[in-house]
């Protein structure tokens, strides 16, 4: 299967600065994945997210090494405007995203401004807001909603200009916990429909339960990169200073103890099977 | 050390009461975690605790004198506030400068000041920063920056607005570590948070919803019962690890291999 | 932000809603020049501000009213001061004063019922570009977020003991610079993180953008506009084929 994203080599040191960003990074994404990038600040997790809309290095000057394709496209060659449809980039400050005086004028905008005829974009616009569940906050301007709707309205406004795949740069860093599981529950619903999801996350136990792959980054290169269970209860996690869900390790434990547990995603999973004695206790 | 009396605030030009007739007391030696969901009025209480804000009606109380009879200048000498974003006070050329702003502000002699900027630095790891501009730092050691210049000046009671947001792992334990070793040394620690698992470390922990004061606690307690959820919080998934362990009757620090040989015989 | 409250838009459906910002421009425009040079009497003038504050309270808009007549009525005093001083002519003070209010009302008044995005469509509409009038409708949407981000500076330096309410103009600007050059960084990152999400979403794909809502003109703009245009040549008329300024009482 043709990869959607594809990294080849890909380093990046950016304008002025003295390291380099990302090394030689070897990166394949494919139609479907929920794939979760993590890392300490400064691994380099967002400016790998800016590789794959042409940000970097279009937007973002630098030596820039490597190629990388999105959707058989080349980031350095195709302009950003044309890479944005096929990769929607939702950033981790929802205010800053909604640069209008009302909701459906921002979901508008990238449509609008792809020179689209006005049916077309009505229809884009009611389509994202429902897709979204927005429809009761639609004419309100951005400083009326809160963090949670703020970054569901800027999901909107990616989601207008129909892209494959979504990229999300910490999208819950600046909301409360009950918000922040109401976008990673939005996010995960449209990958259920078919839309590729790439996020750089610090909150990894609300979405370890829903990537299906996991990217660790350190310092510019990719560690690990592989099924969460593997990734969450390997020790390099820990060496890195990463707060992994301490589930995985234990069910790794458990493995090699001879327990055969299924593959649990929270501690809340193992105490109701334990309540509930699904597994008799046969002494 | 901070006492609050039939305290309700509303904002001038709103009818709708942010705080509601709210009565608590902090003392010397307790840490205590404040949660509650957005909008239920935790970073209200702060400033209604350092005076930035003046109740509508009853009295805020800092070790027995009546807040509206000091300035927020007088106030904040005795009650250190660290708030969410870091961007939000760094001004200064140097690192140094930056600590010693609090300082200058409050009138420590100038040999004090060099003291304590120095002491405050070395503790949160600045030192080899100290000529350099604080706007270079990365944003875990604007943290540490921000933490450093309220330390400097050791105030009695020390608040914190969301202190975890965003902060690796390492970051969080010198946060607590800080919070634990003023408590100890007699102060008085306040901290909002919606982080509720750092909110565990705490020995006591109220819960704000809609301005009042729903539970008064020990966080374990409290988080154990599931029906939180009713204030918008998110029961953090290590509870259900510390009720794992309380099934199987574990005793001792948690290690995943002893948990897993005591789990063999629930799954055979 | 309460010296704005008199000029900021405020949603409503009263009928100076519906009007088309550019009726409401060519109305504006043709009262302010008829009433400035063409039209001139203390008592109707005082009248007609009676009238406009009648307005203002019958669209609920009774704090806007306020709050322009506290911002504005230093500048107000000291041009009717000032006129006085020059002139030594009560009357003349008096009509510069009256006149000055006046166009503050009517600004106010287009300010409140005017939606900026409206504004900005109809002035694309008249040719002007897409990138000036997004700048203005985006600097009108960015101000209550700058005005918070001001205000979270302001109570943090002021809990490390700064004190913002001493000192007179220098002395007090030296005391804000801890406020501002937080501000300044934060303003600048902020244009930032705004210019990547516009790069994010197509913006300058296209050199004319396709709007959502276009503005339409309908019979009753029309009908409006040719009123006050035909009043405004009727003035003008009157001034220079006939006996100059029309008096009222």
């Amino acid at each position: 299967m043709k990869s959607l994203i594809c990294a080849e080599n890909l380093s990046f040191r950016y304008h002025g600065s003295k390291n380099w960003a990302l090394k030689e990074v070897d990166l394949k994404i494919s139609q479907g994945e929920f794939v979760l990038i993590c890392g300490q600040s400064g691994s380099g997790k967002s400016t790998l997210l800016r590789c794959f809309n042409g940000l970097v290095p279009q937007f973002y000057q630098g030596d820039f090494v490597g190629e990388v394709f999105v959707d058989g496209m080349n980031t350095k060659h195709t302009p950003v405007y044309k890479l944005s449809q096929i990769a929607g980039l939702v950033f981790s400050d929802p205010e800053s995203q909604l640069i209008t005086l009302e909701v459906e004028r921002d979901v508008a905008f990238g449509p609008e401004n792809l020179g689209l005829n006005r049916e077309e974009i009505v229809e884009r616009v009611e389509w994202a807001i429902n897709s979204v569940n927005i429809s009761h906050i639609r004419h309100k301007p951005p400083f009326e909603l809160s963090g949670g709707e703020q970054q569901k309205a800027a999901i909107a406004s990616i989601l207008a200009l129909k892209p494959k795949i979504l990229v999300l740069d910490e999208p819950t860093a600046n909301l409360d916990p009950v918000s922040a599981k109401n976008v990673i529950e939005l996010v995960s619903s449209l990958n259920s429909k078919g839309v590729t999801v790439v996020c750089a996350e610090h909150r990894l136990e609300m979405l370890s339960s829903h990537a299906t792959r996991v990217i660790v980054l350190n310092e510019g290169s990719i560690l690990m990169d592989d099924r969460p269970e593997k990734v969450f209860s390997s020790d390099i996690i820990e060496e890195i200073g990463i707060e992994a869900p301490s589930i995985y390790r234990f069910i790794k434990f458990a493995k090699d103890t001879g327990v055969n547990l299924p593959l649990l995603k929270s501690w809340k999973e193992l105490f109701q099977l334990l309540h509930q004695g699904t597994i008799v206790d046969k002494t | 050390m901070i006492r609050l009396e039939k305290v309700s605030f509303r904002y001038p030009s709103s009818q709708t009461y942010v705080i509601k007739d709210l009565n608590a007391s902090f003392v010397a030696g307790m840490a205590t975690a404040v949660v509650g969901a957005n909008g239920s009025g935790k970073t209200t209480l702060v400033k209604l605790i350092n005076g930035l804000l003046r109740p509508t009606s009853g009295k805020v109380f800092i070790n027995d004198v009546d807040a509206s009879k000091m300035s927020v200048a007088q106030i904040a000498r005795h009650v250190g506030v660290v708030f969410q974003n870091p961007n939000h006070q760094i001004f200064s050329s140097t690192v140094y400068d930056e600590v010693c702003f609090a300082l200058k502000n409050f009138g420590f002699s100038e040999k004090e000041i060099a003291d304590r900027a120095k002491k405050a630095l070395e503790k949160f790891g600045l030192l080899k920063y100290e000529r350099s501009s604080p706007f270079l730092l990365s944003s875990g050691e604007k943290k540490r920056l921000t933490i450093a210049c309220v330390w400097a000046y050791s105030p009695q009671i020390l608040i914190f607005d969301e202190p975890t947001v965003g902060q690796d792992l390492k970051n969080k334990k010198l946060i607590w570590s800080i919070i634990k070793e003023h408590v100890t040394n007699g102060g008085c620690a306040i901290v909002v948070t919606h982080d509720l698992d750092f909110a565990l470390n705490f020995d006591r922990m109220l819960i704000l919803n809609s301005g009042k004061i729903v539970a008064d606690g020990k966080p374990l307690e409290l988080l154990y019962d599931e029906s939180i959820t009713r204030y918008a919080l998110l029961v953090p998934d290590t509870i259900y690890l510390k009720r794992v362990l309380s099934f199987v009757n574990y005793q001792g620090d948690y290690e995943p291999k002893k948990l897993a040989e005591l789990l063999k015989v629930y799954f055979k | 932000m309460s010296y704005l409250m008199g000029f900021a838009y405020k949603r409503g459906r009263s009928i100076l809603y519906r009007f088309d910002p550019r009726t409401k421009f060519v109305l504006g425009l043709s009262v302010a020049i008829t009433l400035s040079f063409f039209v001139s009497g203390v008592l109707s003038f005082f009248a007609l501000i009676t009238l406009i504050s009648v307005a203002f309270f019958a669209l609920n808009l009774k704090d806007q009213l306020f709050s322009i007549l506290r911002s504005s009525i230093y500048l107000v005093l000291i041009i009717f001061a000032a006129n006085l001083y020059f002139t030594k002519n009560v009357v003349y003070s008096f009509l510069v004063l009256e006149r000055l209010v006046m166009f503050i009302e009517l600004f106010s008044l287009f300010s409140i019922t005017t939606s900026p995005d409206d504004l900005a469509a109809s002035l694309n509409k008249m040719g002007i570009p897409y990138t000036l009038t997004l700048s203005f409708t985006m600097a009108i949407r960015f101000i209550p977020t700058i005005a918070l981000e001001l205000k979270l500076i302001e109570d943090s330096q002021r809990a490390r003991g700064l004190e913002l309410d001493k000192g007179f103009f220098v002395s007090r600007l030296k005391r804000y610079v801890p406020v501002l050059i937080p501000l300044l960084v934060i303003t600048i990152l902020k244009v930032d993180q705004v210019a990547e999400a516009m790069e994010s979403r197509c913006f300058g794909a296209v050199s004319k953008p396709t709007m959502l809502k276009e503005p339409r003109f309908t019979v009753f703009d029309w009908f409006i506009s040719l009123l006050s245009l035909t009043f405004l040549f009727y003035c003008v008329y009157h001034y220079f084929y006939l006996k100059g300024v029309i008096i009222l009482p």
